[in-house]
């Protein structure tokens, strides 16, 4: 019985050390955030503090950029404007770059929040998970969604149930914590796709990564607009991203496990 | 149906899969690629009810329907080329940006090193 509590004792010491040499880098694409910026950064330090944080600004029209310098943040400016896929990207050719095990995607809105990304890198580390999502419809957190998008996210959540024969219930959700081999391969990826929902999932899903989904509380915009509003992107969405499930279902397999 | 809507459809079938094919081995960006797949869709519904296009020709007032397939073809591809054209513009003006950072970037480089 001592012996079992000391083993067990040593093995959470390890994982724990483990842990701690783990460099992961907390992606925040950001575009005109620069009233909302300066609290997110705050949250990240102070309850998710061993991570490092990385801003890709896209080419925001206001002082967005300049604000995260004063917090001595690193931040990388995009030369163009190239979207919230492209911004992300840029981050995981950084986290290449830097050598970084682990990735978090993370809003520059205010929604995420730091302590629930933390809850998700854990059980990464712990688990061995390629990915984990930060899910707002596991259970109900109280998180009001317009009508369009939670009739997309059910749809998709379907659609992936259907192909892949597993749950996930929050396809687009923008927390996520990716280990090297996922993020390493969405940093030399040819066509990193504009909406990277629900194909990638179906991808990774596919060849074999091991993806696990955890409830994460998320807040409501404090301020600005979301990317994501109206009628007409909705349905622009959907298409899209069909037709990019199609293609990965043809395309195969995206790496050996 | 006869020999030449057959050829129609097999042509869209066959436009469609180059572009697929395209797209799969990532020749083709996907937001481009639906557009033609979307053509190609096109075609295939002309190809399977003809009598689409006579009767659009006569609610037009065009006499001779296949005419009015040349104009709607030449319409379509005109819209495609001079999307492109806007493509491309956009393109020269990014590649141009980066050309002249990268220039004064490696001049900021020489700098750095020859203040060590």
């Amino acid at each position: 019985m001592l012996i079992y509590c000391a083993e067990t004792r040593i093995a959470q010491i390890i994982e724990f050390q483990r842990g701690l040499r783990m460099k992961v880098l907390v992606i925040i694409p950001a575009y005109n955030e620069a009233e909302n910026i300066p609290s997110v950064i705050d949250d990240l330090k102070a309850n998710f503090g061993i991570a490092d944080v990385l801003v890709v600004d896209d080419c925001s029209k206001d002082n967005t950029a300049e604000i995260v310098d004063s917090l001595n943040v690193r931040c990388v400016s995009q030369v163009f404007n190239m979207g919230y896929a492209a911004a992300l990207q840029t981050g995981f050719k950084y986290a290449m770059k830097h050598g970084y095990d682990y990735a978090v995607q993370f809003d520059g809105d205010g929604q995420h929040i730091a302590s629930e990304a933390n809850k998700l890198f854990q059980y990464a580390i712990q688990n061995n998970s390629d990915v984990v999502l930060g899910s707002r419809f596991i259970e109900d957190t109280g998180y009001k969604n317009s009508l369009f998008r939670s009739i997309g996210s059910t749809f998709f959540s379907k659609l992936i149930k259907l192909i892949c024969k597993k749950d996930i219930y929050d396809p687009t959700s923008g927390l996520q914590v990716l280990s090297r081999k996922c993020f390493s391969l969405y940093a030399n990826m040819n066509g990193y796709p504009e909406y990277p929902d629900a194909n990638l999932i179906i991808e990774l899903i596919r060849s074999g990564a091991s993806i696990a989904e955890l409830p994460a509380k998320m807040k409501l915009r404090i301020s600005g607009t979301s990317m994501h509003g109206g009628i007409l992107k909705p349905i622009k969405y959907v298409f899209l991203m069909l037709y990019s499930i199609f293609i990965v279902l043809l395309r195969g397999k995206a790496f050996k496990k | 149906m006869n020999f030449l809507n057959g050829f129609f459809v097999l042509l869209a079938l066959i436009f469609a899969y180059i572009v697929v094919t395209s797209t799969i081995r990532k020749k083709m960006l996907e937001h481009d690629s639906i557009r033609w797949i979307f053509l190609s869709l096109l075609m295939l519904i002309l190809g399977f009810f003809p009598g689409l296009l006579i009767k659009l020709a006569q609610f037009i007032g065009v006499d001779y329907a296949p005419s009015l397939l040349f104009l709607l073809s030449t319409l379509v591809l005109l819209c495609f080329v001079l999307r492109q054209s806007m493509q491309i513009s956009e393109l020269s003006s990014k590649v141009r940006e980066l050309a002249q950072r990268n220039a004064i970037m490696e001049q900021d480089i020489k700098d750095l090193d020859k203040d060590k």
